[in-house]
């Protein structure tokens, strides 16, 4: 019996426990707002800070304009004193100089932008200008949700602004359907996914190897690396080239392998007067054929077939491999990780090497992967063209140290990136380019005048390399340096590239069955360089056509007709 | 009057009820209007009520999709077993733990084994592949030692389901330990006091008293893991297949992933859901039917 | 539970107890791997070199995740969510399940309630209509939302109600004859004798509201009303290196994807691992006093 009332006055007392800390906590937090407080209602906002910038001002709107918008940040982001994200540098200035009251009426980590933004949507809150990704273009579009800014951009754009958007030679094409400019694309390099062969330069100077000139000479290094020992450690460790299970990305991809072979996995290109795709041409044979063999003599890792960029990374960090075809960013991450092993570690970049005469290929898609949209029936579709040139004549073309500092970042305050807190925000696709070229320049002369901030802190780096010996600044050498990756990519853009000329939005069986043919086509070359006979490349070819294959080509073709 | 009498009986039942049915119908029935969206070919902005409707032709679409039979049957099979180990590994180590005597031990074993619920299997598909690989991994080194030839846990199609319904009862068998230790307390000592004064022994005690004294719990987290068949386990197949593994390691969910339905067509995703829900529902119904036949027990 | 009629004879106790000892050895070998990467550098890290010590020991991972002002804000949240949630969740649960465990005779819309409940975690319309209804309710952006919308988890009522069938019938139905309505019956005869149970579902609901992270981060329409869980989400650096500033550069060299994740995993830990014990004690004690004469 005793047992059974204190076992209920425990309860009781647990229960007024839990009561008590309710009532105490639910009154003790604080009420926060739950619209964010108005632009126009800041402060009055100084423009002191604009004096002697020359900055080149759009129209301002008078009595200024609301506009709604959304937005992502991530953990990186910071803010100065006193700022958030709904009021800063960017909110102010676009209220004082533009006159353009923006406000965010939601703001979400990135990774769950696409989905809040499909949820708000389609729960009917529609924000008056917004980023989308290129299935959301397409889908918001087609259900009338975009606003048309044609005539606003004919009207509007700034030089700088058409001079930028047009360095892509696709960017406008694929942002306009039916005649119809809908969105602003995000422009970025489309170069930039072109492949190249990363290949650890210590080894082979310890080898005693020469460059490769052909893709003979690479598989050559692959055996040697395998076989040699190369990192003078004793072991039976390394391999020759590192894989990943995806088979394709921007690390230890086999897309530059197959380039050599002047195969074109994964994209669309001119044959004989028509569009073919290139999984299923026979140039893929030789490839797998090879890749066949070196998997048999050990030269790719057993597992590459479960092992995904985490696990790879680790291998490469592990100076287990030598060689990977990669992107041009790849010593920044993970090749910078070789070091830690082995401090004399240095990945050189090489152009893609060809199987024969004729030199390879190096192939790319189109990088335009989001949009900057206005709603449809918001009344000021120019207004996001004028934010759009404000960014454009003043930042991109500025080379003012102040105006940086005001708007992309203070040197003082590494830590507080300025650009991140507008969704307005366009990178010139040829920057990478023209910086790399310049920096090149300024290394030869040796002298940094002329380079702006973030030039100037890759120039010291590289001298510190240079001059110094500092080891790891080797990253920046081998990318910005004088034959560094920077420079190959030069060369894609020109005569040694193939881009994809497919760039539209899926054709209709392309999305009904292209995810099917995917899987088959990474499930064949998986399959094939682990051992399987090379004559399933020659079923998957022909079921590729079957099942779908011929009919996408049908379509590709009849777009391109009217897509040149 | 015998009515109103046994209606008043019933009235405070209906009090307790009241808060969470309002509940469930805002939070739970309301959203499931949007069930008709697998009707419909769903258009952003349009919601439910703008998006036109195209009968069953989202279903046909899903079941002309090429892999698609074998997919479910991946599904159904890895569902399958791991609702079987599932049930039978967490009461087997509950019986286990019952017997020890110290309860330093038992605290800490249980709270160890509970552990592994929170590793999420992002973190957790580095680890398996580090272990489980076949040239470097600890796992094969020990089988190595006693002659067993290494194992492809990940890359084998015919082993890859096996491991994934193993590695995830190691990762939740001890939630359904915990359940099963408070369901043992409450078998009626007494029962085995007779017992013991009537000389049996201890696996007779097991057999007869333990065993169907927990056997109400057994069977309604049998049924309720039923109702789960056709989640085989998103998280953890996409962290780690490949495609070596795709013709048994793919399962629906993987699939639709993969093949972008999730995002941009919402119609047929609910499709999917909803045949998901049907064969859930009937197999709960049909359990529930046999439970209450056969073992006279009712579920629910 | 008698401890003289549990005690294994000394070989088959050996056998049990080491067969347990190996299965916590199992489970507890990837968390101390995962306590070592999260004190360890990124570049020991990525190059597998940490078995289940650290590695280049460096705190800097859990700074990284700490010295974020956002922290603090999102502990206190899900701190207020536990806190809220857990009665929340159990007054419900207890209510609920009491009705489904009267018999068909004492309760005639039994069945029909029954099914009402379990429909639910059967069917469901998708993400998009609870987004709508929920904003329809006008929860988004508000802590409630993170408490209302779950707040019957009925499988917990479906434990509770099986666990209130097996306690002897005898007890309410003298407790009945001595005048006691269903509120007393379940308030001083049920939920005292239910206690395990209880401990559990509190337990469950309780790691429950301190893991959930895809409300959070998909119903707050801002960062700082985010929990704790939905904050840690977020804290992964992303090398995407056109972008990178010179700290994020610096930082990467130390820290990595893996190792806050691992920081992340354990600090979700702790709380658990503090209540649990304490909950403990309510496993196993049965408090089943026998008969009803006694």
């Amino acid at each position: 019996m005793r047992t059974r009332i204190s076992g209920t006055k425990r309860l009781s007392t647990l229960t007024a426990l839990f009561l008590i800390s309710i009532l105490i906590l639910t009154s003790c937090s604080s009420p926060t707002p739950t619209a964010p407080p108005p632009a126009a209602g800041q402060a009055e906002h100084s423009t002191d800070i604009y004096e002697g910038l020359n900055l080149v001002v759009p129209n301002r709107y008078d009595p200024p304009i609301e506009m709604s918008s959304v937005t992502s940040v991530d953990a990186t982001v910071k803010f100065l004193e006193g700022d958030d994200i709904h009021n800063n540098i960017w909110t102010r200035t676009y209220a004082s100089l533009l006159g353009i009251n923006l406000r965010y009426d939601w703001v979400v980590d990135a990774s769950m932008y696409d989905q809040k933004l499909g949820l708000s949507v389609n729960s009917g809150d529609i924000p008056d200008m917004f980023v989308v990704d290129s299935a959301q273009f397409l889908t918001y579009y087609e259900a009338g949700l975009l606003a048309d800014l044609t005539d606003a951009y004919e009207a509007e754009a700034s030089d700088a602004t058409r001079d930028i958007l047009s360095q892509d030679p696709i960017a406008m094409k694929v942002a306009t359907i039916d005649g119809k400019l809908l969105g602003i694309p995000l422009t970025d390099a489309s170069v930039t996914s072109a492949s190249v062969l990363w290949i650890r330069q210590d080894w082979l100077d310890r080898l005693g190897i020469p460059a490769p000139t052909s893709m003979a000479d690479v598989l050559e290094i692959s055996r040697r690396f395998t076989e040699e020992d190369p990192d003078g450690d004793g072991v039976d460790d390394t391999i020759g080239l590192a894989v990943t299970k995806d088979l394709f990305g921007a690390i230890a991809s086999l897309q530059g392998f197959f380039n050599g072979y002047h195969a074109y996995p994964g994209i669309w290109f001119e044959r004989d007067g028509s569009i073919v795709y290139g999984s299923v041409q026979p140039e893929m044979r030789d490839a797998l054929l090879a890749l066949q063999k070196m998997y048999a003599d050990g030269q790719i890792d057993r597992e590459f077939g479960v092992k995904d960029i985490n696990q790879v990374t680790e291998t490469i960090s592990q100076g287990e491999c030598g060689m990977e075809f990669g992107v041009w960013w790849n010593p920044y991450h993970p090749l910078n990780l070789s070091q830690a092993n082995d401090p004399d570690a240095y990945w050189q970049a090489y152009a893609i090497p060809s199987i024969d005469e004729t030199p390879a290929k190096s192939q790319y898609t189109s990088a335009i992967a989001s949009f900057l949209v206005v709603r449809e029936g918001y009344e000021h579709p120019e207004a996001l063209i004028r934010m759009v040139n404000f960014w454009t004549d003043n930042i991109v073309r500025s080379q003012d140290d102040n105006v940086r500092n005001l708007f992309l970042g203070n040197l003082d305050n590494p830590d507080v990136v300025l650009y991140k807190y507008t969704p307005v925000v366009l990178w010139e696709p040829t920057a990478g380019i023209k910086t790399g070229r310049q920096l090149r320049e300024a290394l030869a002369k040796r002298d940094p005048t002329g380079l702006n901030r973030e030039a100037l802190w890759r120039y010291r780096i590289m001298q510190a390399y240079f001059e110094q010996g500092t080891k790891e600044a080797w990253v920046e050498v081998a990318t910005n340096g004088p034959n560094g990756s920077v420079v190959i990519l030069e060369d894609v853009l020109g005569d040694r590239g193939l881009m994809n000329r497919f760039y539209g939005m899926p054709t209709p069986a392309m999305a009904e069955k292209m995810p099917t043919l995917s899987t088959m086509e990474s499930e064949m070359i998986t399959k094939i360089i682990m051992g399987e006979p090379i004559d399933q490349f020659d079923r998957f070819v022909e079921t590729w056509h079957q099942m779908g294959g011929a009919e996408i080509t049908e379509e590709v073709n009849q777009w391109a007709a009217s897509n040149p | 009057m015998v009515l109103s009498k046994r209606f008043a009986r019933e009235i405070p039942l209906y009090i307790m009820l009241a808060p969470a049915v309002v509940l469930v119908l805002i939070y739970s029935y309301a959203p499931m209007v949007g069930i008709v969206m697998a009707f419909q070919r769903v258009l952003p902005g349009k919601g439910i009520f703008g998006s036109p409707w195209v009968g069953i032709e989202n279903f046909i679409f899903v079941a002309k999709m090429p892999t698609i039979l074998q997919v479910v049957w991946n599904t159904i099979r890895i569902a399958g077993l791991k609702a079987i180990f599932g049930v039978v590994v967490p009461v087997s180590v509950a019986l286990m733990l019952n017997n020890v005597t110290s309860h330093l031990f038992k605290r800490t074993v249980q709270t160890i084994i509970y552990l592994p619920h929170f590793l999420s299997w992002i973190i957790m598909a580095g680890i398996l592949v580090d272990i489980l690989s076949p040239s470097e991994g600890i796992v094969n080194q020990m089988l190595g030692a006693v002659g067993i030839q290494p194992i492809f846990f990940l890359g084998d199609d015919k082993i890859f389901p096996w491991t994934m319904v193993f590695t995830d009862v190691w990762k939740s068998f001890g939630f359904g330990t915990i359940i099963y230790l408070a369901a043992l307390t409450d078998i009626d000592p007494t029962l085995y006091e007779a017992a013991v004064v009537d000389g049996a022994t201890r696996w007779q005690q097991t057999l007869h008293i333990t065993l169907p004294g927990i056997s109400g719990t057994i069977i309604m987290l049998s049924t309720l893991s039923l109702g789960n068949i056709l989640n085989a386990g998103f998280d953890q197949i996409f962290n780690l297949y490949s495609p070596l593994v795709y013709s048994t390691g793919d399962i629906i969910d993987t699939l639709v992933f993969r093949t972008g339905i999730i995002n941009n067509q919402y119609g047929i995703a609910t499709a999917v859901g909803l045949l998901k829900s049907v064969v859930s529902l009937l197999l709960i119904g049909t359990a529930y039917k046999l439970a209450a036949m056969w073992a006279d027990y009712r579920l629910f | 539970m008698n401890p003289k009629i549990y005690k294994l004879p000394f070989f088959e106790n050996l056998l049990n107890l080491t067969v347990l000892a190996l299965l916590a050895l199992l489970c507890l070998f990837p968390i101390l791997h995962i306590l070592a990467l999260s004190f360890s550098s990124a570049t020991a890290a990525s190059s597998g070199k940490v078995a289940i010590l650290p590695v280049e020991f460096t705190a800097q991972s859990y700074q990284f995740v700490l010295e974020n002002v956002a922290f603090a804000k999102s502990f206190l949240i899900s701190l207020q969510r536990v806190l809220v949630g857990v009665p929340v969740n159990m007054l419900l649960t207890i209510l609920v399940a009491y009705p489904l465990s009267r018999s068909q005779a004492e309760f005639r819309a039994r069945g029909f309630f029954a099914w009402f409940f379990v429909i639910t975690i059967l069917f469901s319309g998708g993400l998009i209509p609870w987004y709508m209804v929920i904003r329809q309710t006008g929860l988004i952006d508000k802590f409630w939302a993170l408490i209302l919308p779950g707040a019957l988890p009925v499988f917990n009522v479906i434990l509770l109600a099986n666990s209130f069938r097996t306690i002897p019938k005898e007890l309410e139905e003298a407790a009945a004859m001595d005048g006691a309505g269903h509120w007393t019956i379940l308030f001083r005869i049920l939920l005292p004798m239910s206690l395990p149970v209880l401990a559990t579902l509190t337990l469950f609901v309780a790691v429950s509201h301190w893991n959930q992270w895809f409300d959070g981060l998909i119903l707050m329409n801002s960062p700082d009303k985010y929990p704790l869980q939905s904050y840690l989400q977020t804290v992964v650096v992303n090398p995407d290196p056109r972008m990178l500033t010179e700290r994020d550069l610096g930082l990467l060299k130390v820290i990595s994807n893996r190792t806050t994740r691992a920081a992340q995993i354990f600090i979700a830990m702790i709380p658990i691992l503090l209540i649990y014990p304490f909950l403990q004690r309510y496993f196993t004690t049965g408090i089943k006093l026998g008969s009803v004469k006694g």
